[in-house]
């Protein structure tokens, strides 16, 4: 029997001296698997830093042999470093997981050889114990049920958790009937350019204050318009680095906030021409959310309170002047024409974002090149159509999903004039050449079949055409107003009205609105013959389209935003 | 005869670790053939949403990542001035270290014939870094750009690096078709 136990307590030291080795093992690596973790953490930065800059010295003396020299060394021995760390890593794993395995096994034996038999006492008498603990339970149940009661007659009281909100909440858009009395996107609903509204002022003046309600500095440029959604009018502005959306009050002017928007590090040298600049895209609103998009890609959706809700990242757009189509909804989706390159290499498409999350609900590729006009949802037949434009080709989408229901081959060059939907016809403009009336009712290719007709006596390079169903009216930035038919396309009128422009005209009635690049709006009469109406000096540049509200017209000056209105 | 022994606590307690242990054979069993039987998903990314930002390199779980740089040899230009292994404004267009762009050396340049050089990924040095696809893509034909590899990859729930993503560009796939090649979408 002593033998017995001699032999257990020999097994048990041999255990216990094994798993002491084991556990030695497992520290020395678990300590060489931090020290190469802290080295290639520290060591490995700062010599590739060096490097770097050691790379761009060689390329400022690029005859010095020695740099070179050092630069291939230091090259060698960053390479050979990380391959013998990864490689010691990768051993030293292995050898710390069979340590570890060592330990337990080892250590496990011997606590069970030295495990001593139990040698129960005298069993004690437990009656008196459980007597408490029931007392105790029975307490404590009483409790908690107090504290119930007590909670539920808390909230019956309180009355006023209102269950229904998020119902009452509605649903994650305005209808098409709200959206039609606000100015949610760039030139307004169906981004046609025509006021829902007749009782706007003709008269003001911006350097004695004459109807004008209220004049707000904007804290950054930006050639994209107002838009407005009631008591809150949105913009957006940037400079290379910072790119933010500004939330103003309609009845004061206060800015109300403002929403930064990030960036990736690849946006960071984007460099864009100064006529487009880098907020030239106009945001849009469903009523719920306002979204904004920047020529680095950047989307983002912020809600009425300044929170933003999401942003995503597009991939940085190659567009030769810049990325400057604006955004467009359609119920809850925000959509995205991200025309880019020569069309050849895939990276075109209509992009729909869903706007509560600002995931990709449907993508659209197409082989068409950069373009910068904005896309439009209209209503054709009843049918939601989201037409856009880009070299050679106007194509209908379903807005819902993405979906080409025609297209035409009618259009070329660099397309910046969004188009219309007006008297039954889409028309776009083909920069200095024509102007183009296409019929929304076919399915295909319909270039044969649905073009209606061309006006080809030139158009505007920048600013897109307005019309009221009858007429359609076309702004050169030069200094040319032109009238056609929208019937027959045939030119009514063609009158030199001097000016630069860039904004694009709006109807309000009977009354055309054109604002041109020193901030003088120009009015003329609607309709068959020319004639002006009137002038209004704003006394500040203006690039940007107005909008449009109830007995209001919002302009964008080059630093201030303007409330033109008749006082109440 | 046997005499029965009574079910005390550590009986009891042996016989509810065995009980569990069977149940854990079981349900490893049962959902190793489970998942043999469904559509796995895995993680990769969508090499026309990819700006090649680097987060691959150091966000992976793994110290080496599972992102790897591809090469779609039927969209590469076969550039002497590749501007997916060079440098912007190189001193030579050669081999020197002073010269190439990728960080590891994983890309190898060789000689086809005058003026073309054919470019391969060694996947062992590659740290999916990226460099290499942000200047084949803003320059060449883009057909440099990374993907997940499912040899390496450990397909986590939550991928680390598909949360850090700026552009969104990662997505579940199939199993069994898990690679969006550049190019294949064309053809």
């Amino acid at each position: 029997m002593i033998q017995e136990s001699e032999r257990i307590q020999v097994w048990r030291r041999a255990a216990r001296s094994t798993a002491i080795v084991g556990g030695v093992f497992t520290g020395i690596f678990v300590a060489l698997l931090i020290a190469n973790l802290i080295g290639s953490a520290i060591l490995g930065p700062s010599r590739e830093n060096k490097l770097a800059a050691m790379k761009l010295q060689v390329q400022k003396d690029p005859t010095n042999q020695t740099l070179l020299s050092e630069v291939r060394q230091l090259d060698l021995k960053i390479r050979r470093d990380r391959i013998w760390r990864l490689d010691f890593a990768h051993k030293a794993a292995h050898m710390l997981l069979a340590s570890v395995v060592v330990l337990l096994v080892a250590g496990k034996i011997a606590y069970d050889l030295g495990k001593v038999p139990p040698r129960p006492g005298h069993a004690t008498d437990r009656g008196e114990i459980q007597v408490k603990e029931a007392k105790r339970a029975r307490w404590a149940v009483a409790g908690g049920l107090a504290m119930l009661a007590a909670g539920m007659t808390l909230v019956g009281m309180s009355g006023s958790v209102e269950f229904a909100q998020a119902e009452e909440a509605g649903p994650p858009f305005a209808s098409m009937e709200e959206r039609l009395m606000q100015w949610p996107r760039f030139r307004g609903p169906g981004g046609a350019g025509v006021s829902a509204y007749t009782n706007i002022p003709t008269s003001w003046n911006g350097k004695t204050g004459e109807n004008i309600l209220w004049k707000s500095p904007v804290p950054m440029s930006g050639r994209n318009s107002p838009v407005v959604w009631k008591d809150r009018i949105f913009l957006t502005g940037a400079d290379p680095n910072v790119r933010q959306v500004y939330c103003y009050d309609a009845k004061s002017g206060q800015l109300l906030w403002k929403g930064d928007v990030p960036t990736v590090s690849a946006a960071a040298k984007l460099e864009i021409m100064e006529d487009t600049g880098y907020a030239a895209c106009t945001a849009a609103t469903d009523g719920r959310r306002i979204y904004a998009i920047f020529p680095t890609g950047d989307v983002a959706a912020f809600d009425f309170n300044g929170r933003r809700l999401w942003h995503k990242n597009l991939g940085v757009p190659d567009s030769s002047y810049g990325y400057a189509s604006s955004l467009e909804t359609y119920e809850k989706l925000v959509l995205v024409q991200y025309d880019q390159g020569d069309g050849t290499e895939g990276k075109s498409k209509v992009i729909a974002l869903d706007g509560v999350t600002g995931r990709v609900a449907w993508e659209a590729k197409r082989t068409l090149p950069n373009s910068w006009a904005t896309p439009v949802v209209v209503q054709v037949e009843g049918k939601p159509q989201l037409i856009t434009l880009a070299d050679p080709n106007m194509v209908a989408y379903s807005p819902a999903t993405g979906e080409e229901i025609w297209r035409a081959e009618c259009l070329g060059g660099d397309l910046a004039p969004s188009p219309i939907y007006a008297g039954g016809l889409v028309m776009a403009i083909q920069p200095y050449s024509q102007l183009v009336a296409v019929k929304p009712t076919g399915q295909g290719d319909v270039t044969k079949t649905h073009v209606a007709w061309k006006m080809e006596e030139g158009g505007p390079d920048i600013c897109s055409p307005v019309s009221d169903g009858t007429y359609v009216y076309l702004l050169e930035s030069a200094d040319l107003l032109i009238c056609c038919r929208v019937e027959t396309g045939e030119k009514i009128y063609e009158q030199e009205i001097k000016g630069d422009f860039r904004a694009s005209p709006s109807l309000v009635g009977d009354k055309l609105y054109v604002l041109d690049m020193k901030g003088m709006m120009r009015i003329f009469q609607a309709g068959l013959e020319f004639k002006e109406l009137g002038k209004c000096e704003l006394g500040e540049e203006c690039f940007a389209s107005p909008a449009f509200a109830d007995g209001r017209i919002y302009i964008r000056g080059a630093a201030n935003l303007y409330c033109i209105g008749q006082a109440q | 005869m046997d005499k029965q022994e009574p079910m005390n606590r550590r009986n009891f307690l042996r016989e509810g670790l065995w009980g569990a242990c069977l149940a854990g054979a079981g349900t490893a069993v049962g959902l190793s053939v489970a998942r043999g039987n469904s559509d796995n998903m895995v993680w990769q990314i969508d090499p026309y949403k990819c700006i090649a930002c680097g987060n691959c390199a150091t966000y992976c779980v793994l110290e080496d990542s599972a992102v790897k740089c591809v090469q779609a040899y039927a969209m590469c230009g076969y550039c002497d001035l590749c501007t997916g292994y060079l440098i912007p404004e190189p001193k030579a267009l050669d081999t020197g270290a002073e010269n190439e762009l990728c960080p590891t050396g994983a890309i190898k340049r060789t000689y086809v014939e005058d003026p073309y050089y054919e470019y391969t990924i060694d996947e062992s040095l590659c740290n999916g870094c990226g460099k290499c696809v942000k200047g084949c893509t803003v320059f060449g034909n883009g057909s440099l750009f990374l993907q997940v590899r499912h040899d390496r990859c450990k397909n986590c729930n939550e991928c680390a690096i598909a949360a850090a993503c700026p552009s969104q560009a990662f997505k579940r796939v199939p199993a069994d078709r898990p690679y969006l090649l550049k190019g294949a979408d064309n053809k």
